[in-house]
C-alpha cells in the first residue's frame, strides 16, 4: 500500500474517517486524516497530501471553506495552493444556493474546491473520482 | 402586559381631554397632540398601539396624517374622528390606511367601542405576525435539522453498509450478504425520503419567481428525459414525445420545473404496465401552454384523486403500494407548478392509465423572439 498517493481526510465525523479511510486504502493509496481543520492544516504541512478529501461541515458551517481558503490563499501555504481539493459534504448539491458551488454570485471570491460528492461516498464513484484528480494534477 | 397606549391628535383642546378621561378609566394609556405634526414626532419618539385623529384640523389635516403613519408604520391602527358633514371624506381616509371612523359628537360607550376594536385588531396583528415568524423560523431550523441532524448519521450508516458490501470489509456468508442488502436498500428508501421532504421545504415561491425565464419547451422535456432512460429500458417503457416546434416559449424556473417533468415522468415509467407507453405531448391553450404526460398503466381510483398531490399519500392499491416511493413527489410537482403560476390537472381510469397535465404560462411575446434565436 501507499504507492498510489497520500490522501488527507478532515472529517469531523470518526465513522465516515473510519469507512472512508478503508475504502480509499482498499486501492492502494495510503491515507491519513484529522478531525478538524486546524488539524488538518498541520497535518497538511506535515504528511505533504497528493490529495484533499475535505467535508464542508465540520464543527461550524464553514470551517470547511476556511481549511480551504487557507490552503488556496496563505503564503504559508504556497506549496499546496495547488494540492486538488475533493470537497464532501452531506447536504446534497442542490439543497440550496448556499452550497451550489456553481452558483458565482452567492459564492462571491470564496475559493472553489476542484471538485465535490456527496455522502454516503459509493466506493467506486470515490475511488474513480480520486483516480481521475490525481491523474489531472500530476 | 402594557397597558395600550392611545394617541389623540385634535386641535381642539376639549376634545382631546375629554378623550383622554373616557380611555384613561379603561386602564388606556393616552397621550395629546395638539397638531398633526406634534403627533407625527410623537410617534416617532414613542410606540403606539392606536391613533385617534380629527380630519378637520388646520395646517395637517387628518387625511395627511393617516398617510404619514401608514407610510411610517402600517401596523398602526388609526382611527379618524369625524363630524356629519364629512363621512364621505372618512371613508376617503380610510382608502389611506385608517382603519375605523368615528362620527362626532360620539357618546363615551362609542369612543369606547371603536377604540377596544381597533386595538384588538392591533393585537390580533401583532399575534399573527409573531406566530408566522416563529412558524418560518421554525420552518428554517426544521431543514436545517434534518440535514444535519438526520441525513448525516444515516449516510454514516449507509457508508458502513457500502464498504461491508464491497468486499473491503471482508467476505461474509450468503445470508450476511443477504441481509446487508435488504438494509442498504430500506437506508435508501429513508434517505430518498429525507432527500425530497428537503426539497419541498426549500421550494420558495418567491424565489421561483425571480428565476423565471422564457424557455422551449422541448428544452425542459429533454433536460427531463435525460436521467430516466435507464428506467425505461429496464421496465421495457416506449417514451413518445411530441412537441410541436411552433409552439410558444414558456415561463420557467428550468432548475425546479426539470423536477416537475421529471416526476411526473418517473411516475409514468414506474407505474406503467411493462411494454407500456408514456406519451408526452404540448399545445397552445390560448395564452397558456399545456405539457401532458400520459401513461398506459395502473391508473387511480377516482375516489383516490383528490388526495394524490397530498404530502405523504400514498394510493391504497396493491399494486402501487409494491412500488417503492415516499408520497412526496407529486405534491414537490404541484408546489412548484402552482410557484409558477400555473396549476396541474390529472385524469385517469383504473386499469387504462392516467394524463397529467400542467399549465403554463407562455413567455412574453419581445424577449420570445430573443430566446429563440439563443436557443436554436
Amino acid at each position: 500500500m501507499g504507492n498510489k498517493g497520500k490522501i488527507l481526510i478532515v472529517d469531523d465525523d470518526p465513522d465516515f474517517l473510519k469507512t472512508t479511510k478503508l475504502i480509499i486504502e482498499s486501492d492502494g493509496y495510503e491515507v491519513v486524516t484529522a478531525s478538524d481543520g486546524k488539524q488538518g492544516l498541520g497535518v497538511v504541512k506535515q504528511s505533504k497530501p497528493d490529495l484533499v478529501l475535505l467535508d464542508v461541515m465540520m464543527e461550524t458551517l464553514f470551517e470547511g471553506f476556511s481549511f480551504l481558503g487557507t490552503l488556496r490563499t496563505d503564503p504559508g501555504f504556497a506549496d499546496y495552493s495547488t494540492t486538488p481539493i475533493l470537497m464532501i459534504s452531506s447536504v446534497r448539491q442542490d439543497t440550496g444556493s448556499r452550497f451550489s458551488f456553481s452558483d458565482e454570485e452567492d459564492m462571491g471570491d470564496v475559493p472553489q474546491p476542484d471538485d465535490y460528492m456527496d455522502k454516503p461516498l459509493k466506493p467506486k464513484e470515490l475511488l474513480e473520482k480520486l483516480a481521475a484528480m490525481i491523474r489531472k494534477s500530476s | 402586559m402594557d397597558p395600550p397606549k392611545v394617541l389623540v391628535i385634535d386641535d381642539e383642546e376639549i376634545a382631546r381631554i375629554s378623550c383622554q378621561r373616557v380611555l384613561k378609566r379603561e386602564g388606556i394609556e393616552v397621550t395629546l397632540a395638539g397638531s398633526g405634526r406634534e403627533g407625527l414626532d410623537i410617534l416617532m419618539r414613542e410606540r403606539h398601539d392606536l391613533v385617534l385623529v380629527d380630519l378637520k384640523m388646520p395646517e395637517m389635516d387628518g387625511v395627511e396624517v393617516a398617510r404619514r403613519i401608514r407610510d411610517y408604520d402600517p401596523n398602526i391602527v388609526t382611527i379618524i374622528i369625524t363630524g356629519y358633514a364629512t363621512i364621505e371624506s372618512a371613508v376617503a381616509v380610510m382608502k389611506e390606511g385608517a382603519y375605523d371612523y368615528l362620527p362626532k359628537p360620539f357618546t363615551p360607550d362609542e369612543l369606547i367601542i371603536v377604540v377596544r376594536r381597533g386595538l384588538e385588531k392591533r393585537r390580533l396583528d401583532q399575534e399573527s405576525r409573531a406566530l408566522r415568524e416563529e412558524k418560518e423560523a421554525m420552518e428554517r431550523n426544521f431543514i436545517t435539522m434534518v440535514t444535519h441532524q438526520l441525513r448525516s448519521p444515516l449516510a454514516a450508516i449507509y457508508q458502513y453498509i457500502e464498504v461491508l458490501l464491497s468486499d473491503i470489509g471482508g467476505e461474509r456468508s450468503g445470508m450476511q450478504q443477504e441481509m446487508l442488502e435488504r438494509i442498504r436498500e430500506r437506508l435508501n428508501g429513508l434517505l430518498e425520503l429525507i432527500n425530497d421532504w428537503l426539497d419541498l421545504s426549500r421550494i420558495q415561491a418567491g424565489e421561483i419567481v425571480h428565476r423565471l425565464q422564457s424557455v422551449p419547451m422541448s428544452q425542459c422535456v429533454d433536460a427531463a428525459l435525460a436521467g430516466l432512460e435507464l428506467a425505461a429500458q429496464e421496465k421495457q417503457v416506449k417514451i413518445i414525445t411530441n412537441i410541436p416546434s411552433d409552439l410558444p416559449l414558456v415561463q420557467v424556473d428550468p432548475d425546479t420545473f426539470r423536477e416537475v417533468l421529471s416526476n411526473l415522468i418517473a411516475n409514468a415509467i414506474k407505474y406503467n404496465r411493462p411494454q407500456g407507453e408514456v406519451y408526452i405531448r404540448a399545445l397552445e391553450d390560448g395564452d397558456r401552454v399545456v405539457v401532458e404526460v400520459e401513461d398506459t398503466g395502473l391508473g387511480v381510483d377516482d375516489k383516490e384523486i383528490p388526495f394524490i398531490f397530498d404530502q405523504f399519500y400514498r394510493s391504497k392499491a396493491k399494486e402501487i403500494r409494491e412500488q417503492q416511493g415516499t408520497g412526496v413527489g407529486l405534491a414537490i410537482v404541484q408546489k412548484i407548478v402552482r410557484a409558477h403560476g400555473g396549476k396541474i390537472e390529472v385524469r385517469s381510469e383504473r386499469g387504462k392509465g392516467s394524463t397529467f397535465s400542467v399549465y403554463l404560462n407562455r413567455g412574453p411575446g419581445a424577449k420570445t423572439v430573443d430566446n429563440a434565436q439563443r436557443f436554436a
